[in-house]
C-alpha cells in the first residue's frame, strides 16, 4: 500500500532533510486529528451535534484567545465586521453540515470525502469546466485524477453497501423534535428515495464545495484582518457566539421533549430506563475530557501545524501528505476502532449505551480509499506552467509570445450567433425546427415516463434522444458547409455535407443491424409485451415524424424544384441503372409496408388509413427523389426521419396485432421487415455519397468534351484528366494538355476553359505543356511525377 | 448473375494466392466466432459483453479493409501493366467495381482504402453509440444477467481480435494508426507507464513505445469484463454491468475517433497537417522564381494515405517564358506533390500581340489596370472563378 514515506523519498523538488521534523509533526498531528474525529463520532452518538460543536468551539476559542490574543489589536470598521459576520455564519453552517454528515456516514467516510484540500477540488473543477483541451503532459494526468476522484465518490455513493443501516428505518424516529435538522433531512432523503448514508455523502460533498468556495472568496478578508492565524481565532470566537443561542435552544428543546427522546431511545433499546438520560449535566464530566481532546486535535493543533507546514514545506506537499496520512490513518483506525467502540459501548463509557449500527468497512470503501489516494496524488502534482505560443520576432529581434490561447466568448453570444446562422438558410432552419419539435416531444415523453414510472416510455424517450443525434449531426454539417475556405480546407467545407450524409447512412445501417439482431433474438423466444401505453406513444411519435417528413419533402420540392433537369443530367451512366433499381427498391419498400399493414389488419379500421398514407408518401417521395440528390446531408436526415416513421408504423401494427390477436411473434417479424426496409432505403444514399467521396468522375463529363478539346487547333493530346464532384453541385477538374511547340499557351488555355465551363465545371486548373517543358525538366533533373503519359505523347510525334 | 460470378472469381483468386490463404482462414474463423459470441452475448443479457463483442464485428471490417487494400495493390499493378501493354485487359479481382475502373475513377482506386478505414471506424463508433443507448435502456429494464457465458465469450473475442490485428497484414490501418493522433486511452496509458518507468527504468523498452490502440482497446476491454464478472458474482447487480458497458463504449469512441478524424479529413480533401510546413517551404521557394508573380487557388489535398494531389494557379509576368516557369515551379513542387497540375496565366495575354516587348513593365501594368473591362473575358482568374 502507498505510504506517505514513499512519496517523501521520491519527491525531488526540495531536499527533505531540513524539513523532515515538520513533516513528521504534520503526520502526527493528522493522525491525532483522525483520532479526534473518531472520538467525535462516538460523542455524536450520544449528544446533539450543535451542542458538541458549541462546546468544542468554545474551548477552542478560549485556547486561541490565550495563544493569539486576537482582539488586542483588532479595530474593525463596520463593513469589515459585516463581512466577518457573514463568513462566520457560513463557517458555522458548514461545520454543522460536516458534523451532521459525520453522524450519518461515520468517521472514515467523512475523512475520505471532506478532508481534501482546496487545491484538489479546484483542480477538479478546472479540468471539468476549462475548455482548453490542449494536449499537455499534465493535462492527461489531471483528467485521470478527476476520473479517479469521481470513481471514488461513486464507490462510496453506490457501491458501499451499508445494508445493515438501511434496514433500520429512521434511527431518529418520526416525531423527533430532538434532532430537528435530522428530521427534516430524513423527510427529504426519503422523498428523494436515497438511503440516509448516501444522503450523508451528498451533505459532505456539499460542505466540501462550500468550504472551497468560501475559502477562495475569503482570501481578501484574511488579508484585511491581518494573517490567517488571527483570522482563524476571531472567526472561531465569533462562531462560538453564533452557536450560543442555537445550543441553548437545543438544550431547552432537549429538556422539554425528553419524553419523546426517551421513547425513541426505548424503541431502539427497550430495556433502557429513562432515568439514565434525565440530566445532561450529569454527564458533563465525562463529556469534558473528550471535548477538550476534540478541540485540541481537530481545531487547534491541526490548524497551527498546517500553517507551519504550508510555510516550511510548500503548500502542495503539505496538503498531499496531510490528506494521504488522514486517508490511510482513517482506514486503519476504522479497522481498530470498530472493536474498541464495541467494547466502549458495552462499558457504557459515555454514560449510556446506544446501539447504533456501526459503519463497517466494505469493498467499495477500500476501493474509494485507493482511488482517493491516487486522485490526491495526481491532482496535486504540479502542473507545468503553460508557456505562450511562439509567434515570431519583433522589430528589435525580441521573441514574441502569444499568451492568450483561446479567446473566450460568452456562451450566450455563441448561442446567439449560431442560432442566427442556423436560421439563415432554409435547410438548416428546417432541420432545426424539426429538432426542436422532436426534442420537446422526447422530453415530454421522458417526463411523463418518469412521472408514471413507465419503463417503456422512458426507453422510447431514450431512443428518440438517440435519433435526435442524427439530426444534430445533419444540422452541424449544414452549418459547417457554409464556412469559408481555409488553408487546410482549401476547397471549402462543402464536402462536409456529403460526409455527413454518408455518416448518417452508416448510422442507419447500424440501426438496421441492431434492430435485426434483436428481432432475431426475439424470434427465437418471443417475450410478453405490455401494450398498454405503447400504442398512444407510437401514434404520437408517428405524428411527429410525419411532420418531419412533410416539412423535409416540402422543403425539397420548394428549394430544388427547378433544378430537376441538371440533376438528372448529373448522374453517372453506369450507375443509372443501378439507381433506378434502388429507387424501385425504395418504392417497393413503401408499398411493402402498406400492403403489410393492410394485409394484416383486415379487420381493423386501418385499411383506408394505410391507403391514404400510401398515396401521400408516394407523392412526397416523388418530391424528394428529384431533390435529395443535391444534398446528401438532407437526404440522410430525411431517411432517418423516414426510418423512424417506419419504426413507429411497425410498432403500431405489431401492438395492434398483439392487442387483438395476441400474436407476440408479430413484433419481431415487423422489426425484421423494418430493418430490411431501412437498409434498402439507405443503400442509394450510401452509394451516392461514397462515390462523391471517392472522386468518381461525374457522368456529364463525356468523352465528347474531351474530344472537343482534342479537336482544338494545335492541341496534340490531353492527359491526367481528373473531374470530380466537390459537392453535389460543384464540379472540379484538372487536366494536362500537350500542344505543339509553336502554339500559344494562353489561347489554348482560354479555349479549354471555355469548353469546360460549358460543361459546368467551375473550378479548373489546366496545365499546358510543350515539348520544351519536358526538356526543361530534364535539364533541371526534376522528378517527373505523373508526366510519363505526356512524355509518351511527345516522343510519339 | 454477373456479380455472383465475379464474387466467385475473386474468391477463387483469393484462395489461389498463397499470401491471402491465411487471411481467408482467419476471416472464416472470425465469422464463426462472431456468430458464436453474439449468440452467447444474447444469452447472457449483459451489455458489457455485447460492447466487447462488437470488437468482433470491427475485426470483420478490419479484414475487409485488408482485402480491399490487397485488391487495390493488385489493381494498381494491373493498371501499370495495362499502361505498358494496353491490349492486355485481364483483371482477376473485379469484385467491387465490375468495369470501367480506370475511367470512372480517374485517380485510381487508392481512395477506396481511405473510405474503407473511415467506414469501419465510423461503424464501430456508431455501434458504440448504439450500445450506449441500449445499456441505458437495459438498465431501466432491469433484467437478470447470467454470468456463465461471460468469460468464454470474452476470451474468444479477445484472442480472435489479437489474431486479426497482428496476423492480418493491413497497410491502410497500419498507416492510420501510425499517423493519427493518439487516443485518450493511449495517452493515459503512456502517461501511466511513464510514471511507472520513473520507478523501474528497465521497463521503458517494453512499455514506452506507442501501443497499438486496437490492441490496447482489447486489453482494457478484457480487464473491464473481468472486473465486471467479478463484481457480478459478488452480487453487485446491474449497475456494474451498465457502468462497464458505458466505459467500453467510451473506450471504443476514444480509440476510433482519432482514426476516423484522420481518414475523414482525407475524404474531405484537406491538406494533411504534417505536410503543411513542407508545402509552405516549397511554395515559398517557388514564389521567388523568376517570372512568377503570385499563386492563387492553391489546392493541395491527400488522395490516399501518403499521396498528395495538388493544383495551383500561377500568375506570371507577361514577358516570361511560360514553359520555363512551368518547369521551374514543377521542379520545386513535384518532390512533395505526387500528382500536380499547374495552371499558368498572364494578365492581358491578348495584348502581347499588339504591344511590343520593348515597353517597360511599369507602364504596361498601369495600362492593365485602366484597361481591364474589355479584356476581362480572357483574364485568367475571372474566368476561373
Amino acid at each position: 500500500m502507498l505510504d506517505s514515506d514513499d512519496f517523501s523519498k521520491t519527491s525531488k523538488s526540495r531536499p527533505l532533510a531540513d524539513v523532515l521534523h515538520i513533516l513528521i509533526l504534520l503526520i502526527i498531528i493528522k493522525l491525532l486529528k483522525t483520532v479526534g474525529l473518531f472520538i467525535t463520532y462516538d460523542l455524536l452518538k450520544s449528544y446533539h451535534l450543535v451542542f458538541i460543536l458549541f462546546l468544542a468551539t468554545l474551548f477552542t476559542s478560549i485556547c486561541l484567545l490565550f495563544i493569539q490574543k486576537p482582539f488586542s489589536t483588532f479595530r474593525p470598521n463596520k463593513t469589515l465586521f459585516y463581512r466577518l459576520i457573514k463568513y462566520t455564519i457560513c463557517l458555522t453552517i458548514i461545520r454543522l453540515l460536516w458534523l451532521f454528515g459525520l453522524t450519518l456516514c461515520g468517521p472514515l467516510r467523512t475523512i475520505l470525502l471532506f478532508e481534501h484540500s482546496d487545491i484538489v477540488i479546484l483542480a477538479c473543477f478546472q479540468v471539468v469546466f476549462s475548455s482548453s483541451f490542449i494536449n499537455q503532459q499534465g493535462q492527461t494526468s489531471r483528467i485521470r485524477g478527476v476520473v479517479f476522484f469521481a470513481l471514488a465518490v461513486l464507490a462510496i455513493f453506490a457501491f458501499d453497501n451499508d445494508d445493515s443501516r438501511q434496514s433500520v428505518d429512521h434511527p431518529e424516529g418520526h416525531s423527533s423534535h430532538h434532532r430537528f435538522f435530522a428530521h427534516i433531512f430524513y423527510r427529504l432523503t426519503s422523498f428523494i428515495g436515497v438511503a440516509d448514508h448516501t444522503g450523508g455523502v451528498i451533505l459532505l460533498l456539499l460542505a466540501l464545495f462550500a468550504r472551497c468556495t468560501m475559502n477562495s472568496w475569503s482570501k481578501k478578508l484574511v488579508l484585511d484582518i491581518g494573517g490567517p492565524k488571527k483570522f482563524y481565532a476571531i472567526t472561531t470566537c465569533l462562531s462560538t457566539v453564533c452557536l450560543i443561542p442555537m445550543s441553548f435552544i437545543m438544550l431547552l428543546i432537549n429538556n422539554l421533549f425528553l419524553d419523546s427522546v426517551d421513547s425513541i431511545r426505548s424503541t431502539i433499546e427497550p430495556t433502557l430506563s429513562p432515568s439514565t438520560t434525565t440530566s445532561i449535566f450529569d454527564n458533563m464530566t465525562s463529556l469534558i475530557i473528550p471535548i477538550i481532546l476534540i478541540s485540541i486535535f481537530i481545531f487547534v493543533s491541526d490548524f497551527y501545524v498546517e500553517q507551519i507546514a504550508i510555510v516550511k514545506l510548500d503548500r502542495i506537499r503539505a496538503y498531499r501528505y496531510g490528506t494521504l496520512t488522514m486517508i490511510f490513518a482513517g482506514l486503519i483506525a476504522s479497522l481498530v476502532w470498530v472493536k474498541t467502540a464495541a467494547v466502549a459501548n458495552s462499558n457504557a463509557w459515555f454514560g449510556r449505551t446506544i446501539n447504533v449500527e456501526e459503519h463497517e468497512l466494505s469493498g467499495g470503501v477500500v476501493f474509494a480509499v485507493v482511488m482517493f489516494a491516487f486522485a490526491t496524488d495526481l491532482l496535486l502534482s504540479p502542473l507545468k506552467q503553460r508557456s505562450g505560443a511562439f509567434i515570431g520576432y519583433s522589430q528589435e529581434g525580441v521573441p514574441l509570445f502569444n499568451l492568450t490561447h483561446q479567446k473566450s466568448q460568452s456562451l450566450l453570444l455563441i448561442l446567439k450567433s449560431s442560432l442566427r446562422d442556423v436560421l439563415a438558410e432554409y435547410d438548416s432552419r428546417q432541420i432545426f425546427y424539426f429538432l426542436c419539435i422532436n426534442l420537446s416531444f422526447t422530453f415530454v415523453e421522458l417526463l411523463y415516463g418518469a412521472w408514471t414510472n413507465s419503463l417503456g416510455l422512458l426507453s422510447d424517450g431514450f431512443h428518440m434522444l438517440f435519433d435526435c443525434t442524427a439530426l444534430v449531426v445533419g444540422l452541424y454539417a449544414a452549418l459547417m458547409s457554409r464556412w469559408k475556405p481555409t488553408r487546410v480546407f482549401s476547397y471549402g467545407y462543402g464536402r462536409v455535407e456529403v460526409l455527413s450524409g454518408f455518416v448518417n447512412g452508416l448510422f442507419l445501417v447500424v440501426v438496421a443491424f441492431f434492430v435485426f439482431y434483436e428481432a432475431i433474438g426475439r424470434l427465437v423466444e418471443p417475450p410478453e409485451i405490455n401494450t398498454n401505453r405503447l400504442l398512444i406513444v407510437s401514434v404520437a411519435g408517428f405524428a411527429v415524424n410525419m411532420i418531419g417528413i412533410f416539412s423535409f419533402s416540402h422543403a425539397h420540392a420548394h428549394a430544388h424544384g427547378g433544378g430537376g433537369g441538371s440533376c438528372a443530367m448529373s448522374h453517372p451512366t453506369p450507375a443509372k441503372e443501378q439507381h433506378g433499381h434502388s429507387h424501385d427498391a425504395h418504392d417497393h419498400s413503401h408499398s411493402h409496408s402498406h400492403s403489410h399493414s393492410h394485409g394484416h389488419s383486415h379487420d381493423d379500421s386501418g385499411h383506408d388509413h394505410g391507403h391514404s398514407h400510401g398515396s401521400s408518401e408516394k407523392a412526397n417521395q416523388h418530391g424528394h427523389s428529384h431533390s435529395m440528390r443535391d444534398n446528401a446531408n438532407m437526404k440522410g436526415v430525411f431517411l432517418h426521419v423516414l426510418a423512424d416513421t417506419l419504426g413507429s408504423v411497425g410498432v403500431i401494427i405489431s401492438s395492434l396485432l398483439i392487442q387483438f390477436f395476441g400474436w407476440n411473434i408479430s413484433d419481431p417479424i415487423c422489426s425484421i421487415f423494418i430493418s430490411v426496409m431501412i437498409f434498402l432505403s439507405v443503400l442509394p444514399l450510401l452509394k451516392d455519397s461514397a462515390m462523391t467521396l471517392l472522386l468518381q468522375t461525374p457522368s456529364n463529363i463525356q468523352y465528347e468534351i474531351l474530344d472537343r478539346i482534342l479537336k482544338l487547333d494545335q492541341v496534340q493530346s490531353y492527359s491526367d484528366e481528373h473531374f470530380w464532384n466537390l459537392t453535389s453541385s460543384t464540379i472540379v477538374g484538372t487536366i494536362h494538355i500537350q500542344i505543339a511547340n509553336d502554339a500559344d499557351e494562353q489561347r489554348v488555355t482560354a479555349q479549354v476553359q471555355a469548353i469546360l465551363k460549358e460543361a459546368q465545371i467551375q473550378n479548373v486548373a489546366i496545365q499546358v505543356e510543350k515539348q520544351v517543358f519536358l526538356s526543361h525538366l530534364n535539364g533541371l533533373n526534376s522528378a517527373l511525377g505523373q508526366l510519363a503519359s505526356s512524355q509518351r505523347t511527345f516522343s510519339h510525334r | 448473375m454477373h456479380t455472383s460470378s465475379s464474387v466467385l472469381k475473386s474468391l477463387f483468386y483469393l484462395l489461389k494466392a498463397s499470401h491471402s490463404r491465411s487471411t481467408v482462414i482467419i476471416t472464416v474463423a472470425t465469422l464463426l466466432s462472431c456468430i458464436i459470441v453474439f449468440t452467447m452475448a444474447g444469452q447472457t443479457n449483459s451489455m458489457a459483453l455485447q460492447a466487447f463483442c462488437s470488437l468482433c464485428i470491427f475485426d470483420l471490417l478490419f479484414i475487409g479493409t485488408a482485402l480491399l487494400s490487397a485488391w487495390n495493390i493488385e489493381n494498381r499493378n494491373t493498371k501499370v501493366r495495362q499502361k505498358i501493354q494496353p491490349t492486355a485487359n485481364t483483371s482477376s479481382t473485379a469484385l467491387f467495381i465490375p468495369t470501367q475502373t480506370v475511367a470512372t475513377f480517374s485517380y485510381g482506386t487508392a481512395r477506396f482504402e481511405v473510405l474503407a478505414v473511415f467506414t469501419s471506424t465510423m461503424l464501430s463508433i456508431l455501434g458504440a453509440f448504439f450500445i450506449l443507448k441500449e445499456s441505458i435502456e437495459k438498465f431501466l429494464e432491469n433484467e437478470p444477467i447470467h454470468i456463465g457465458y461471460l468469460m468464454p465469450a470474452s476470451l474468444i473475442t479477445f484472442f480472435m481480435h489479437l489474431i486479426v490485428i497482428y496476423l492480418v497484414p493491413n497497410q491502410p490501418f497500419d498507416h492510420v494508426i501510425a499517423a493519427s493522433s493518439s487516443s485518450w486511452l493511449q495517452e493515459h496509458v503512456s502517461d501511466m507507464f511513464q510514471n511507472l518507468c520513473h520507478y523501474i527504468p528497465g521497463l521503458s523498452r517494453l512499455l514506452l513505445p506507442r501501443i497499438n490502440p486496437l490492441a490496447l482497446l482489447c486489453w482494457c476491454g478484457l480487464a473491464i469484463i473481468f472486473s465486471d464478472s467479478f463484481l457480478l458474482t459478488m452480487g453487485y447487480g446491474h449497475f456494474v454491468d451498465t457502468l462497464s458497458s458505458l466505459l467500453m463504449a467510451f473506450m471504443t469512441f476514444g480509440t476510433m475517433v482519432p482514426i476516423a478524424i484522420y481518414s475523414g479529413k482525407i475524404l474531405l480533401q484537406t491538406t494533411p497537417a504534417p505536410m503543411i510546413g513542407q508545402l509552405d517551404k516549397c511554395l515559398h521557394e517557388a514564389s521567388r522564381l523568376d517570372g512568377v508573380l503570385e499563386f492563387r487557388h492553391e489546392h493541395f489535398w491527400a488522395l490516399s494515405f501518403g499521396t498528395l494531389v495538388g493544383s495551383l494557379h500561377v500568375r506570371c509576368r507577361r514577358d516570361a517564358d511560360e514553359q520555363l516557369v512551368l518547369a521551374h515551379v514543377w521542379n520545386k513542387l513535384a518532390n512533395v506533390v505526387q500528382i500536380l497540375t499547374i495552371h499558368i496565366f498572364k494578365d492581358d495575354w491578348l495584348r502581347r500581340q499588339t504591344h511590343t516587348f520593348m515597353q517597360p513593365q511599369t507602364t504596361s501594368s498601369n495600362q492593365n489596370s485602366s484597361n481591364i473591362p474589355p479584356s476581362s473575358a480572357y483574364n485568367g482568374f475571372v474566368v476561373v472563378t
